[in-house]
């Protein structure tokens, strides 16, 4: 009785589960599968039209690893995400403890570092490529003003991508602000208060109580941004289309290129897309275990 | 001594103030520059010589089909909350309170949707959808925004169906309720406002997308995105449209992100609020 019981209740929950199911088959796990079987097949839109799709075996991932354009775009994806990364965890540490230390007054610089966060990418991109123009751009008129050189910020492939990673440095400081904002929040006072009553300096308190509780958050915030710098597309795609020349093109937008965007190379993209995938994958597996021994936040 | 201290008390919020002005200043030079005339864009942050246009207001309302996409993406927008709300919060519910072997496999897929880069998606969806007629069109967005909107719905709602006290739906039970009646009259009106926190997380994430309308729609169907990075073609001399373009897109945005900003550090991870 107790287990027919048993049996219809588990019943209802998958009935419940039942409806979300067939979207998630049908729209994640079905594309994901059938990008697997196009990788493995010569696709060209362009060249031989959507009907003929002749299976190739992995010859589309030995061109991937000869592939001198994807291999730019993935170091590029690479240099763009360091440099990003590097600046926006600094400042984001620097604002989550100010913030934190700041009293009266927190809800306005709260909310001032949040509004670049609330503005989307391709806004965002929008703008900056208008602060930077050259010529007519406020960024340059201003430096002029004061007798500075005037570098073509985004027409130099030298500048190009540190120049984009200080967009999103712009962008998403506050991402990572938050996040140890609300790990430093979660924090007790009292081991601190003793601490202090202990004769312990600043570096100290920081040194062994506040980094620790908070390396759960600094995993977090990390791990999510790293995930979005590596897919980054709509910034390079907004401000520079890659540019100028390939210096700028990130994995994602060379994908798109080869696929939807103007080389109708399915099978090819495809394999792009799974080889990249792969990728970001792994990175991500090796910046976790940097964490190891850290519990999730 | 003296001096020392208050020097400490204040440097914090100078430091501050000096990176809250450098972050505000690229969004008060877009708003300054939406209301000038295309001569006044260069000539520093507050010189209106040609008087304040809010005009531009209108223009970029009419332009490049902006007014239509507006609407194109509050009905996209709308439809993919429905969906993932109503297929979501029952798969919610059912891993919040049947204790299946399912809440790992949630968690695992809402994980890899967010690792994956976009394009791992979208490139078979395109495919899928050229060869049957979904590209393009209100309603084939809206299915693929459901890679995006469903597991973070179904993983919120889960949340908040566990802060219900269960003792309510036991109660609810004895009297005779079916499993679906306490889901609807019982566990859906004591969620209501994280629903609504929900609602608008997947909003955002459908108003703010770039590349799921670049690559799944053409015209029919664009967005707000697509429109406002369309304007680009009219010229550097159309800045100041240009920027109330910008503008208008935003501000309902973070209109309702103020609104529910006690879920923005969700938001944040779950990439709801892009990142």
């Amino acid at each position: 009785m107790i287990s027919k019981l048993k049996v219809k209740r588990s019943l209802v929950g998958y009935l419940f589960m039942l409806p979300a199911l067939v979207i998630v088959c049908g729209l994640i796990i079905y594309p994901l599968f059938q990008n697997l079987i196009n990788s493995f097949f010569e696709w060209n839109w362009i060249k031989s039209g959507m009907d003929t799709k002749t299976f190739i075996g992995f010859a589309n991932y030995k061109r991937v690893f000869m592939d001198k354009l994807f291999w730019n775009s993935f170091w590029n994806t690479l240099v763009f995400s360091g440099i990003a990364l590097g600046i926006e965890f600094t400042l984001g540490l620097v604002v989550a403890l100010l913030l934190n230390q700041v009293g009266k007054g927190s809800l306005l610089f709260r909310i001032v570092i949040m509004f670049p966060l609330m503005i989307s990418d391709i806004v965002a991109a929008l703008t900056w490529k208008m602060l930077l123009d050259p010529s007519l751009g406020p960024i340059n008129n201003f430096l002029s003003t004061v007798g500075l050189p005037t570098p073509n910020w985004l027409g130099n492939p030298k500048l190009v991508l540190p120049v984009l990673s200080i967009v999103d440095v712009w962008w998403q400081t506050g991402n990572i602000a938050l996040v140890l904002l609300s790990g430093l929040q979660s924090m007790s006072i009292e081991p601190i208060e003793m601490a202090k009553i202990d004769g312990a300096n600043r570096n100290q308190i920081f040194r062994f109580l506040t980094w620790p509780h908070l390396l759960p958050f600094v995993r977090t915030a990390v791990l999510f941004r790293i995930m979005d710098l590596m897919k980054v597309f709509a910034l390079p795609w907004g401000i520079t289309r890659g540019g100028p020349g390939r210096a700028s093109e990130v994995s994602q937008l060379y994908i798109y290129k080869q696929g939807i965007g103007s080389y109708l190379d399915m099978g090819y993209a495809a394999s792009l897309a799974v080889t990249f995938s792969i990728f970001v994958i792994v990175i991500l597996t090796v910046v976790n275990s940097f964490f190891k021994g850290v519990e999730e936040a | 001594m003296k001096i020392k201290k208050e020097i400490s008390k204040i440097t914090p919020y100078l430091v501050l103030t000096i990176i809250s002005f450098l972050f505000l200043l690229p969004i008060l030079w877009l708003f300054l520059t939406s209301l000038k005339q295309p001569v006044d864009i260069s000539k520093g942050l507050f010189i209106f010589e040609s008087g304040v246009k809010w005009d531009n207001y209108a223009m970029a309302w009419n332009t490049s089909k902006f007014n239509i996409s507006f609407f194109n993406t509050l009905l996209v927008g709308i439809g993919t909350v429905i969906i993932s709300i109503v297929f979501g919060t029952p798969m919610a519910y059912s891993l919040a309170r049947y204790s299946l072997k399912g809440n790992q496999f949630l968690s695992g897929l809402l994980l890899l949707v967010r690792m994956l880069p976009e394009l791992l998606f979208l490139l078979p969806l395109y495919t899928i959808y050229r060869q049957t007629g979904l590209f393009d069109t209100r309603i084939g967005l809206i299915l693929s925004f459901q890679i995006l909107t469903l597991p973070y719905s179904v993983w919120l709602q889960r949340s908040f169906i566990l802060s219900v006290p269960r003792d309510i739906e036991e109660a609810a039970k004895i009297d005779g309720c079916s499993d679906f009646q306490i889901l609807r009259k019982i566990v859906l009106p004591l969620i209501a406002p994280g629903t609504v926190a929900t609602s608008i997380l997947s909003f955002i994430t459908v108003w703010t997308s770039l590349l799921f309308p670049l690559t799944l729609a053409y015209s029919e169907a664009q967005t707000v995105s697509i429109s406002i990075a369309n304007f680009k073609g009219y010229g550097s001399f159309n800045w100041p449209v240009m920027a109330a373009a910008c503008i208008i897109v935003t501000v309902p945005q973070i209109i309702v992100l103020i609104f529910i900003n006690k879920y923005m550090v969700s938001g944040l991870t779950m990439g709801a609020v892009k990142g």
